[in-house]
């Protein structure tokens, strides 16, 4: 098989869970590259070309609030869900939680 | 501050809606120091920037929506569309421009006329193609642009499903009917300019600029009978490729419109290249007065090379005719 379409199943695959690891990690404030760095060490990297943008649209669905902080030399925006945010990601997290359950039935069922 | 990284964000935003722009900017500047190490060097900077990737794509990112002028959904519509309308506009383009500047040139001599004509033509096909191009395609967004709006609401169901295509026909070739249409009117309305006119185009001239006559190529009482009859062979066979594009299959009726118009127009034809007073006597004993031959010799040898150009046309056609029946028979008596 075509090895640009495999890759591509695969980004398409995993691009659904994205906005859903995004959010499971924006409980507590985060700036855009703390996010990538703890992303990472969980072992689900976002591209930081993928992941700004991704915030950025995130806030503007109105699910992520922001604030500057100017007090270091560096400002910082930092991201955290708003009371939406929290909804939304409950509610995508429990669909997950029956997408994967759902899926390991099929997939079990598949191997015998 | 460092001027590649402006140079990125500067290549970002400006793709971004304008009140956006700042904050973007600012953010991804932050980003973009967060990335690098204390005190960093250019290669640091070119590694950050590599890492962030091509600016277009990034800013396709920051845009909620997939922007597109046709959408994917609708591409198949836009492309059919857009074919049949090209193809359309441009014949009639060809044709009427080959009519206008063939009948009223402004050019006096054949070359300047093969010139104008030529290149008047080219510019009104290219001009009428373009304008088919952006109408079709403003048409289409203004479609998606109202559907998505909720102006107008296209619901589907199933009796809107087109019929299945006939079985067992014979299909004619659209676009090579087409094609031949087209060429036929364009070289049939050239060929009929040319005998109308041909006293002044085909004709033998000793100096093109004086335009000093030694003598016409036909004799202008046996052409012209023929003009009219050229004239209804053109129309005949016009005719004939509208009917085989119209019905889009060979069946009794297309074959028989088909067979009546490729006898007529060939045995015109025939008839019109084996007349023994088609050359001008002038133009026999001009040329027998060159090559040193009797004008009757070169008369007869011109008569002998016509039959046999009239025979092969002939064959040609009754192998062209046998063909089709055969087809048309065959699938016609499948269908009963």
């Amino acid at each position: 098989m075509d090895q640009t379409t495999l890759q591509n199943m695969r980004i398409e695959l995993r691009r659904g869970t994205q906005t859903l690891a995004v959010m499971s990690q924006l409980k507590k404030m985060q700036y855009g590259y703390s996010l990538l760095q703890n992303l990472e060490k969980t072992n689900t990297p976002i591209e930081a070309g993928t992941l700004y943008p991704l915030m950025r649209r995130l806030e503007s669905q109105g699910l992520l609030k922001s604030e500057w902080d100017t007090t270091e030399s560096r400002p910082r925006k930092y991201y955290s869900l708003s009371d939406d945010g929290e909804e939304a990601f409950e509610l995508l997290k429990k669909e997950w939680e029956a997408i994967s359950e759902e899926m390991a039935a099929l997939l079990k069922e598949e191997k015998q | 501050m460092n001027e590649l990284i402006e140079r990125y964000i500067y290549d970002v935003t400006r793709r971004l809606p304008e009140n956006t722009r700042a904050e973007v900017g600012k953010e991804l500047r932050a980003n973009i120091n967060d990335m690098l190490p204390e005190n960093p060097t250019q290669a640091d900077v070119e590694d950050v920037l590599a890492k962030l990737g091509e600016p277009r794509i990034m800013a396709s990112g920051y845009r909620a929506k997939p922007r597109f002028l046709i959408a994917p959904e609708w591409m198949d519509e836009y492309l059919q569309v857009l074919k049949t309308v090209l193809i359309v506009f441009g014949a009639i383009a060809l044709v009427s421009g080959l009519f206008d500047h063939l009948f009223n040139p402004e050019a006096t001599h054949v070359i300047g006329i093969i010139f104008e004509v030529w290149w008047s033509v080219l510019y009104d096909v290219a001009d009428s193609l373009l304008w088919a191009f952006a109408v079709v395609t403003l048409i289409f967004v203004a479609i998606q642009y109202s559907e998505k709006s909720g102006k107008i609401k296209t619901t589907w169901n199933p009796g809107k499903l087109p019929k299945l295509p006939k079985e067992n026909v014979v299909k004619i070739n659209r676009s090579g009917t087409f094609v031949g249409l087209i060429m036929g009117l364009i070289f049939g309305s050239i060929w009929i300019f040319l005998l109308i006119n041909n006293d002044v185009y085909l004709a033998w001239y000793d100096n093109l600029e004086a335009m000093n006559l030694v003598a016409p190529l036909f004799s202008a009482a046996v052409v012209k009978p023929f003009i009219s009859l050229f004239i209804i062979s053109l129309l005949f066979s016009a005719a004939a490729d509208i009917v085989k594009l119209y019905v889009g299959h060979w069946n009794y009726q297309v074959a028989a419109v088909y067979t009546g118009e490729k006898i007529f127009s060939n045995v015109v034809a025939i008839a019109f290249l084996n007349n023994p007073n088609l050359l001008h006597p002038d133009f026999l004993s001009e040329v027998s007065g060159i090559v040193g031959v009797s004008a009757a010799e070169i008369a007869d040898g011109v008569s002998k090379g016509m039959m046999a150009v009239g025979l092969i046309i002939a064959i040609g056609t009754v192998i062209d005719l046998i063909q089709i029946w055969v087809k048309t028979l065959k699938a016609n008596r499948q269908k009963s």
